[in-house]
């Protein structure tokens, strides 16, 4: 179809989500990651992602404030949004779906 | 002191913006990543 758009599909914990691929730049394994201080308990610090300093989020941390537990599956998903850059830190990077983006509902506004 | 070098100075990124007593990071030789910090404002 041609509206058809691509998520990306990840876990947290039990619940699976989906991210529009094209803000998906790559999905990287867990590596080192620097500290920086005096910024919130979700951002964990800094990767440097091919020459790239790229701050690092605990998506679960974030969302949920509880810290993701890191597993082999752990993945940190890279993002790009305009000119900013980021790596979100997800239990699993599981599929690619193409959907008719018709087919997203917004949030029920009672929930928000 | 434990030693000296000359490196080249990257931001933290738009993200971050910028952070408290940090001038900004660079990326050792052997890929991690330092952070730099700004002695300035650690004694202002």
């Amino acid at each position: 179809m041609e509206n058809d758009m691509k998520l990306i599909v990840f876990r947290i914990k039990n619940e699976r989500y989906g991210v529009d691929l094209q803000q998906v730049r790559s999905i990287e394994r867990l590596q080192t990651i620097t500290m920086v201080p005096q910024t919130p308990n979700f951002i964990k610090g800094v990767i440097n992602l091919r020459g790239e300093i790229t701050p690092i989020i605990d998506l679960n941390e974030r969302l949920n404030r509880v810290k993701t537990s890191l597993t082999d599956e752990t993945r940190i998903l890279i993002i790009q949004i305009e000119n900013v850059q980021v790596g979100l830190i997800v239990d699993a990077a599981t599929d690619v779906l193409d959907i008719d983006p018709s087919q997203v509902e917004p949030v029920l506004s009672m929930i928000r | 002191m434990i030693g000296q070098k000359d490196v080249v100075l990257k931001s933290l990124g738009e993200y971050l913006g910028d952070v408290e007593f940090l001038s900004g990071a660079t990326i050792l030789g052997d890929g991690s990543v330092a952070l730099i910090v700004d002695p300035n404002s650690l004694i202002n």
